[in-house]
């Protein structure tokens, strides 16, 4: 998977021009719905706010073993199978990491969009959320990077 | 003990002071604390293989065992659902 910022441009331009998409966005005929995962109350309240301002359902918890019980949830509700569109979660958390989270998923879910946020990646952290198919996003961004990032990856997973 | 040797000696190469410190030890080293934790909170949580295996069960159960119907449900070819539930022993 591209990097983060590649993705953001990519999405822009698309956002733009593509029919396909506007014809996509009229078509929806439910929310898209978001499960959030960050541990820093402020920034979890700013992340739910500018989220629910684009028309996302935003579920937010506070922690990686509350994130992976409210995706086990989802998977076991008869109602709600699997209807997250896309996950966004801290690389660090206490109790499980973010990166704990979305390598348990990925052993039985290749394709739900994964998007980490992390004020402390490296090469390796990087390069283990990519091999998960995941996207980093790095910590201080722009609340508009992470919009962008969530309409692009909720629509196109 | 051999891996331990390799990675203290590793660390005393590197190192730049007298002392060796956390930051010269290698990352896998480092990461293990973290690791163990994760396992530990992961025991309270079933497994998301378990989870999948009860969602494939309760599908098949809702469709009346047939396969096509459920295979669609879940979003699997045939073929991967058949994998699976002959994996989960369904």
């Amino acid at each position: 998977m591209s990097s983060a910022r590649e993705l953001l441009v990519c999405a822009r331009m698309q956002a733009n021009t593509s029919p396909r998409r506007a014809e996509t966005v009229e078509t929806v005929e439910r929310a898209r719905r978001v499960l959030l995962a960050e541990d820093d109350m402020v920034m979890r309240r700013m992340l739910v706010q500018a989220l629910e301002r684009d028309g996302f359902e935003v579920t937010a918890v506070e922690d990686g073993a509350k994130l992976l019980a409210r995706i086990q949830e989802a998977w076991l509700d008869p109602d709600d199978a699997r209807q997250f569109d896309l996950l966004i979660t801290d690389a660090h958390m206490p109790k499980l990491s973010g990166i704990d989270v979305l390598r348990e998923l990925r052993t039985v879910d290749p394709s739900t969009p994964v998007l980490v946020i992390s004020a402390f990646s490296d090469h390796e952290m990087v390069d283990t959320v990519e091999d998960l198919d995941g996207v980093v996003l790095d910590k201080p961004f722009d609340l508009s990077d992470l919009r962008t990032a969530a309409l692009y990856y909720a629509r196109c997973p | 003990v051999r891996e331990l040797q390799n990675c203290i000696e590793r660390a005393v190469a590197l190192c730049s002071y007298e002392t060796i410190s956390v930051e010269d030890l290698p990352d896998r080293v480092r990461n293990a604390r973290a690791l163990d934790t994760a396992s530990d909170e992961m025991s309270d949580l079933p497994r998301m293989e378990e989870v999948e295996r009860r969602y494939i069960e309760r599908v098949i159960t809702l469709v009346g065992g047939n396969k096509s119907s459920a295979a669609r449900i879940l979003g699997y070819d045939r073929t991967t659902l058949y994998r699976k539930l002959e994996r989960y022993g369904l």
